[in-house]
């Protein structure tokens, strides 16, 4: 384990200071990063704040392990969302060669390469279910987590069956809007 | 397809039993599409299986970086601003600073006298009190210059060459009148001393006031060359 590891647990932490020391050392490097590549200093600092959440959520897999400073390893995954933000909105080429941007020297590439990918649908996911109804999200997330839906279709002063009803066709919609969004078509 | 979402949902919930389920999946094995939107419908139960629980938590993460991240631009604007309240201040200043050596060098520059030439040859001296004064008019000794070129022109009157430079110590001493009382002849004479004369006269006609006689001097000063270019700038600082 990288002793880096120590920036990854701020995060997990939702430690204040922590974070601070992250901005205070890698915002400079990033943002300067961003503009080097047609991006603006908003997008280097929008891409710095997505990629630390992105880092959170990899952070999550018990697998997840640090082998490279956390310069380096930040410094790819908002270079990877960079070339993905510029390739969505097809609005100016890169200016640095794609492989050049990309390259890193460590032999965990690949697997943090799938971890990202992973994230990116994990992403993609929590914001279609965000486009859902209000009711639909809650049904959604409670049966979820607190498992025992006849609970949740008593405490809402519905019946189970309608509970599954409705959250059968909310999970439909759901799922439909994913299938029908490009990064499940592409990545798939 | 969609018909059977919900008994996708039903199986992945492991809510599917007996004979229900053996069906669903001998179907599973022949239908690659329902295997598709199985496999679909497991990743999208997965993900959020994993999202949700810790959703309160990437939400109160978001809400610290935004608020490190104003933070951080906030400091970094108020430092980079903090520079672009001063920096213009700073320029001007040290334009000011700049400006005012220019300026004032460019101005030193106008009453900046000739090197007074030797006339020693070779090693040897002929005229000790020409050299004394030469001496003396190179260390911007004037007065002392003055009193031996003086006493030099005294005994040999039709040497332009010592009225010259006893004209130029005047200048250099700031005794603008006797300056151009030596001075006119020469400026108006075919001399090799006449146009440096002309300017010297200027100089001392401007120290006077009496700008309209400077510029009568200056406009006799050919243009091309160092004194031209001399004239030039006095010109423009008398107007």
């Amino acid at each position: 384990m990288h002793i880096d590891q120590v920036y990854i647990q701020y995060l997990k932490d939702n430690d204040n200071k922590g974070i601070q020391l992250i901005y205070n050392k890698y915002a400079k490097q990033i943002v300067t990063l961003i503009k080097q590549n047609s991006g603006s200093e908003d997008d280097g600092y929008d891409i710095l704040q997505e990629s630390l959440m992105d880092i959170y959520h990899m952070a999550h897999e018990r697998n997840f392990v640090l082998t490279t400073s956390f310069g380096s390893f930040l410094s790819l995954v908002c270079k990877r969302k960079w070339l993905n933000a510029l390739k969505k909105k097809q609005r100016e080429q890169v200016t640095n060669n794609e492989d050049e941007l990309l390259y890193v020297e460590d032999k965990s590439y690949m697997e943090w390469e799938k971890m990202l990918l992973q994230v990116e649908r994990e992403n993609h996911v929590m914001e279609v279910l965000g486009t859902l109804g209000q009711s639909c999200q809650d049904i959604i997330k409670r049966c979820l987590v607190e498992k025992q839906q006849e609970k949740i279709a008593e405490s809402l002063g519905i019946s189970y069956a309608y509970l599954r009803k409705k959250k059968s066709e909310c999970m439909s919609t759901l799922i439909k809007r994913v299938k029908e969004s490009n990064i499940f078509k592409s990545l798939k | 397809m969609e018909n059977h979402s919900e008994k996708i949902q039903d199986y992945i919930e492991g809510l599917l039993e007996g004979e229900e389920l053996v069906m669903f999946e001998a179907q599973l094995v022949v239908d690659k599409e329902l295997r598709n939107m199985v496999a679909l419908q497991k990743e999208v139960y997965d993900i959020l299986n994993k999202r949700t629980p810790i959703q309160d938590n990437s939400v109160k993460l978001k809400m610290t970086l935004d608020e490190v991240n104003q933070r951080y631009r906030d400091s970094s604007n108020s430092s980079r601003g903090f520079i672009k309240r001063w920096l213009p201040i700073v320029a001007a200043a040290c334009l000011l600073i700049v400006g005012s050596l220019f300026f004032f060098q460019r101005s030193d520059e106008l009453y900046e006298l000739p090197t007074m030439r030797s006339e020693i040859v070779r090693g040897k001296t002929e005229n000790i009190s020409y050299e004394n004064a030469v001496q003396a008019f190179n260390n911007g000794k004037y007065e002392e210059a003055g009193e031996i070129l003086s006493t030099l022109l005294d005994g040999a009157p039709e040497q332009i060459q010592y009225q010259y430079y006893l004209g130029l110590s005047y200048i250099g001493s700031k005794q603008w009148s006797k300056a151009i009382d030596l001075l006119v002849p020469i400026a108006n004479g075919p001399s090799v001393f006449s146009t440096e004369s002309n300017y010297y006269l200027a100089l001392a006609y401007y120290e006077k006031g009496d700008t309209d006689s400077a510029k009568m001097c200056l406009n006799k000063i050919p243009a091309e060359g160092f004194t031209g270019e001399k004239a030039d700038r006095l010109r423009k600082k008398m107007d």
